[in-house]
């Protein structure tokens, strides 16, 4: 993509209070537009996350609302082509790549054993990214109590439930299709979420006592976690709608056990005896040796030799003048053959997020700490 | 099998005004600035200044190029809406006015400005801006080595 064609990069912020709100507006506007630039965005809008019974009553507070909600607001208050495309993240997210609609390229695209029947984000085609949980968004809903006994979603076959739904961040599909999509998804998301409150900690369990079995669990690739109701929710929208999406396993790195994921490009890597692990995967990082997914989605524990990544205990105030920089990794770090490859895999994930975070600390510090 | 970080590892040269905001492209090559004869700078050396200056820009964008690899040999479709509405390369279309946009939804807690700050500056890097960055600091780099010079 040349430089030209990148949109706004936009952090919805729900919630706010008016004081949480002039603050965050101001630590944006010192901190990340003027330093990044314009196109660097923030977007408030209100509280999504309370959860109703049927009296109207609050009687939850379920933040996961907010994404739907707030794409909805964004898309409602912005004024974008309906030709632009929209790239959906999560906040736990490091980009790697550029994130475009384009999927042309053999060399960057990995679509498992399925056939790639789609090649560009356009009207009628967004992609996503493989998530393991198959087409339980159909089996484990009551889609019509969700979207109507005559909705499209109701009657999908269990295949095409399983071939085009199961997908989740990033998504892309263009503004016009997003917007449909935010629209459905807000409001499916509160029957969805009634029907299947289950967080990602409380269903792992439930699942392999359960054994729903999948094409993805039969190939041994399923994931080990599955998704809160908001990505069921998504999936139902998408499928009333008639969003066939297609689905890439390339876009996203997070689970280092998982299948569906841009893993086959970082074992390459592995592979390339040439090329170590922890030095390719240190801040810059290049796809010009090797093709690259598309976003590290750090939302798991990575550990190897004693080190530990978890953003749950990460330092919620790092970006400050007087914090030290983390411990950079040899480059041989994960490279011993001994080491099984989940080992590496981490390795790989330790490297990236470390040298990123550094990175990125130096350069908050060049632009906002006198010496 | 780790390594404390170098204490001057991407660290911006030491600044007595500390105007200089470099990042760790910037200091690959640089010098240290209290090596630096004044004296010797009297003697002209603008035409070389020049010549070193459109090197490091004609260097900066090899990098970029090395970067992003794709940026030239895939990008380039050209654009058109056909009649049944579709998008045929919509990134690239000549009037430039389809864009990508990047969204993320947070709430407002101190847990996720962090996120949002890292995500913004790993997109930062990636979209090229983080270039654009690294040229205007050797723009300044080499304006301030050439005040000092005359």
């Amino acid at each position: 993509m040349k430089q030209h064609d990148i949109g706004t990069i936009v952090r919805i912020a729900s919630g706010c209070g008016e004081d949480e709100e002039e603050a965050a507006q101001k630590w944006h506007d010192e901190h990340i537009a003027n330093v990044f630039g314009e196109r660097y965005r923030i977007h408030f809008t209100p509280h999504f996350s309370s959860v109703k019974d049927s009296d109207g009553n609050v009687k939850g507070d379920y933040k996961f609302f907010n994404k739907p909600f707030g794409l909805r607001h964004w898309m409602a208050n912005t004024n974008i082509n309906d030709n632009d495309i929209v790239v959906l993240i999560d906040p736990d997210m490091i980009i790697l790549t550029q994130l475009n609609g384009d999927f042309s390229s053999q060399r960057d695209v990995i679509v498992g054993n399925r056939k790639q029947e789609k090649f560009k984000v356009e009207h009628g085609s967004p992609f996503g990214q493989t998530y393991g949980f198959g087409a339980q968004w159909s089996t484990k809903i009551d889609l019509a109590k969700v979207a109507g006994e005559d909705s499209p979603s109701v009657g999908i076959s269990r295949q095409n439930a399983f071939k085009y739904y199961p997908v989740g961040p990033p998504y892309l599909a263009t503004a016009r299709d997003m917007r449909n999509i935010a629209e459905k998804w807000s409001e499916f998301v509160p029957e969805v979420h009634k029907q299947y409150p289950y967080l990602l900690a409380e269903v792992r369990d439930f699942v392999w006592k359960d054994a729903f079995i999948t094409e993805a669990c039969i190939l041994n690739v399923c994931s080990l976690e599955l998704p809160p109701g908001k990505m069921f929710a998504y999936c139902v929208a998408a499928a009333h709608l008639k969003l066939a999406h297609q689905r890439v396993d390339h876009l996203m790195v997070s689970n280092v056990g998982a299948g569906g994921e841009g893993w086959p490009f970082v074992d390459e890597i592995i592979k390339d005896e040439s090329t170590n692990v922890c030095e390719f995967a240190t801040f810059p990082v290049s796809s010009k040796l090797h093709a690259l997914p598309a976003v590290i989605h750090y939302c798991q524990r990575y550990m190897l030799e004693g080190e530990l990544f978890s953003k749950r205990r990460f330092n919620t105030n790092f970006y400050s003048c007087d914090t030290p920089s983390l411990t950079v990794y040899d480059n041989d770090f994960g490279g011993d053959q001994k080491t099984e490859l989940k080992g590496k895999r981490n390795a790989f994930m330790l490297c990236a997020i470390t040298s990123m975070l550094n990175a990125s600390l130096d350069h908050f510090k060049n632009n906002h700490c006198s010496r | 099998m780790l390594r404390k970080r170098p204490n001057n590892l991407y660290k911006s040269r030491s600044s007595s005004d500390g105007s200089l905001s470099t990042d760790p492209h910037t200091n690959h090559n640089d010098h240290n600035c209290d090596d630096y004869d004044g004296s010797k700078g009297k003697t002209s050396n603008i035409p070389l200044l020049l010549i070193v200056f459109l090197g490091m820009i004609v260097g900066a964008i090899g990098v970029v190029e090395y970067w992003n690899p794709k940026s030239l040999q895939d990008f380039g479709h050209g654009g058109s809406v056909d009649s049944g509405g579709s998008v045929r390369g919509a990134l690239t279309n000549g009037n430039g006015s389809d864009q990508v946009h990047v969204i993320f939804s947070t709430d407002c807690s101190a847990f996720q400005h962090w996120q949002s700050y890292l995500l913004a500056f790993s997109a930062y890097q990636v979209c090229g801006d983080y270039f654009k960055f690294f040229l205007v600091t050797l723009f300044v780099l080499m304006w301030i080595f050439e005040g000092e010079t005359t």
